[in-house]
């Protein structure tokens, strides 16, 4: 039997079967929770993010154009609710979790665990607009077009931003190996 | 070929998103260009780096919170509008008691209300255009509770009267429930499984439906009584979520401390 599509399970919702809504959850949760997790860094929050995303979607599942792709609408809540969750940090914390989030990286014993702390820490110290690009993309795998419409820029909006986003990412991971290098080099 | 033309070409390379022919050009341009080669293997190691990262499974009992909020909020919706619904039939019954006083049974019957019926229906077009505002969920003010200590909490929403009491243990919490519920009645509790360990389930009685016990959820539903204790035990600052929704549209929801 083949799976139902996400528009059949959207129909479903829309005629009050909750259990369709499950379905949509378990297919998309992990994405969901990946994407608010490299936007936000902490897995308690991204956990909060995606729980929001979907009460959202469920709520608004009325407004749901479907000629657009379910999983884009999706994103595009993910992505504000990821947003949202940047802009109140900033506000409580300010921004010094981030260098010791980048030593803590450093003490970790695992290579590959590592490596994955300094590009999150990295991409921690891009600007919000940048990330979430960066993330769509990389981790994402959205295509422009996809990207455009999730974060509702033109196209070619959406390419200069991803472009100097990589600079800066490479620029960063850049400065990061060099400190690496230096504090190596006092030990 | 300028050196913004050049930036996008590498960049789209990264992409995949080169022509043959604008894939030729770059492999001209690149070759002449020492600094350009540099750009183009320093972008290839971000992209490499970017792809590393490896997925992360969400926390198992993610999709059990999003179902039992989703089921609150579809509960607390369906009795604002059967409310809303009942204030305009109301509106509309005491608009029929009014048009039979006004104009008489026989007129009715004889179907001669025509001119009645047009005054009649004016007026409730008027008032029913404006139905009277739903009356809010008493239940939703109980929602985002946080039961830290030893506390007795009464939960008082459409279709469940009762109460949720914490007490605390020497690892964690124990949890009595005890609900009445007129209305069928879905008690969930939602917990972490790797931080929250449910460590006995007793007293149990669930008079009208089943109970489940999955990692992370204890589901409870049904109709009458529904009683038990539960004893948690969990790690430094572990929650848990306590969410009750009836199909009377009441809706509960309290965070408990477990350690």
């Amino acid at each position: 039997m083949t799976e139902p599509s996400d528009e059949d399970l959207v129909r479903q919702c829309r005629a009050g079967e909750l259990k369709a809504f499950d379905m949509l959850v378990a297919r998309h949760q992990r994405t969901v929770y990946n994407l608010a997790l490299r936007m936000v860094r902490s897995g308690d929050d991204a956990a909060d993010i995606a729980q929001t995303v979907f009460v959202k979607a469920y709520e608004n599942l009325e407004r749901f154009d479907p000629q657009y792709k379910f999983f884009s609408w999706l994103y595009r809540i993910a992505v504000n609710e990821s947003l949202n969750a940047v802009e109140q940090k900033k506000r409580f914390e300010g921004l010094d979790g981030v260098d010791v989030a980048v030593e803590a990286a450093e003490e970790k014993d695992d290579e590959t665990l590592r490596q994955e702390e300094r590009i999150q820490s990295g991409l921690m110290l891009l600007s919000v607009d940048q990330r979430a690009v960066i993330v769509l993309k990389h981790m994402q795998g959205l295509s422009y077009r996809e990207i455009a419409q999730v974060l509702d820029l033109p196209e070619k909006t959406v390419k200069s931003r991803l472009f100097s986003a990589r600079q800066a990412f490479k620029d960063i991971l850049k400065r990061k190996g060099r400190r690496r290098n230096d504090r190596r080099r006092a030990s | 070929m300028t050196a913004e033309e050049l930036r996008e070409l590498i960049n789209r390379e990264i992409d995949g998103d080169l022509s043959p022919s604008e894939k030729r050009r770059l492999a001209q341009a690149t070759r002449r260009n020492p600094q350009a080669r540099r750009l183009q293997a320093e972008l290839k190691q971000v992209h490499t780096a970017l792809a590393s990262v490896r997925a992360v499974e969400p926390p198992s009992h993610l999709a059990g919170r999003i179902s039992a909020e989703v089921r609150a909020r579809a509960a607390a919706s369906a009795s604002a509008s059967a409310h809303a619904r009942e204030a305009v039939e109301r509106r509309a019954s005491w608009l029929g008691s009014l048009g039979g006083v006004v104009f008489g049974k026989s007129m009715v019957r004889y179907g001669t209300v025509f001119a009645g019926g047009l005054v009649v229906g004016a007026l409730a077009f008027m008032l029913l255009a404006h139905p009277e505002p739903a009356p809010s969920v008493p239940g939703n003010s109980a929602m985002g509770t946080l039961l830290a200590q030893s506390e007795s909490f009464p939960v008082n929403v459409p279709g469940a009267q009762g109460t949720v009491t914490a007490v605390p243990t020497e690892t964690g919490k124990e949890l009595t429930l005890r609900l009445i519920c007129s209305s069928a009645t879905t008690t969930r509790l939602v917990y972490d499984p790797s931080r929250v360990k449910l460590e006995n389930l007793s007293e149990l009685q669930s008079a009208g439906g089943p109970v489940a016990v999955n990692n992370g959820v204890v589901e409870i539903s049904g109709t009458g009584a529904q009683k038990c204790t539960l004893l948690f035990s969990g790690v430094k600052d572990s929650k848990l979520s306590v969410q009750i929704a009836s199909t009377a549209g009441g809706s509960f929801h309290a965070e408990v401390q477990v350690h």
